[in-house]
């Protein structure tokens, strides 16, 4: 089974930089939200300040956003 | 691959046995760092602290605290003579606290981690996961 990763880079002043790899589809995003809740926990916020989809998320988005129109369209059929 | 994120951190009610563990390994960073319960005031009086940190270099120390009416972290203490060291221990503890807690979560959400030091004073943390 391919592995999914998160690198995380800690800056001196507390900023963070995540990288989410290896993740389908949405998986990323629901990833990402069980880590901040996670984080939450232990009393730390995250507040994004850059937020960059990759490719493959952009996909995704873009057949979830089209989803709505094709099932008029077939509607109207 | 699916997205990358860029944010800040706020610490705010911090696990307290982590905090001291943090207050721990950043004192052990410093000559002379060791965790005590008081720091000194300009004047020259104690303040009873339940967390500090004193160096050979802030010799006067420093309190950690959290604010109770915020939540939020605070550092106390007589910066005089020792302003740069007295921002990089500041530094250090967020740093580790929010890199501490990094690998605490991961691990709970099921990651194997490894740390590693980076460019730029970063610590880098790598979480796998095959499930």
């Amino acid at each position: 089974m391919p592995s999914k990763k998160i690198v995380i880079k800690v800056k001196p002043d507390g900023t963070v930089y995540h990288d989410f790899v290896g993740f389908v589809g949405k998986d990323c995003m629901v990833a990402d939200d069980a880590l901040r809740a996670k984080l939450a926990e232990l009393g730390i916020q995250v507040e994004t300040t850059r937020f960059e989809p990759k490719p493959e998320l952009l996909n995704v988005q873009e057949s979830h956003q089209s989803l709505p129109m094709a099932q008029q369209q077939q509607g109207e059929a | 691959m699916s997205h990358i994120v860029e944010a800040r951190t706020n610490i705010k009610n911090p696990d307290r046995a982590l905090l001291r563990q943090v207050v721990e390994i950043v004192a052990g960073q410093h000559a002379g760092g060791r965790l005590q319960d008081f720091y000194v005031t300009y004047e020259g009086a104690r303040r009873k602290s339940a967390l500090a940190i004193s160096t050979s270099v802030v010799r006067r120390g420093m309190g950690i605290s959290v604010k109770r009416d915020t939540g939020e972290l605070a550092f106390t203490g007589d910066p005089f003579g020792c302003r740069n060291e007295f921002q990089e221990i500041q530094q250090q503890i967020v740093q580790t606290y929010v890199s501490l807690a990094t690998m605490q979560a991961l691990q709970a959400l099921g990651y194997q981690v490894e740390s590693e030091d980076g460019e730029a004073g970063q610590v880098v943390l790598t979480g796998v996961t095959y499930a």
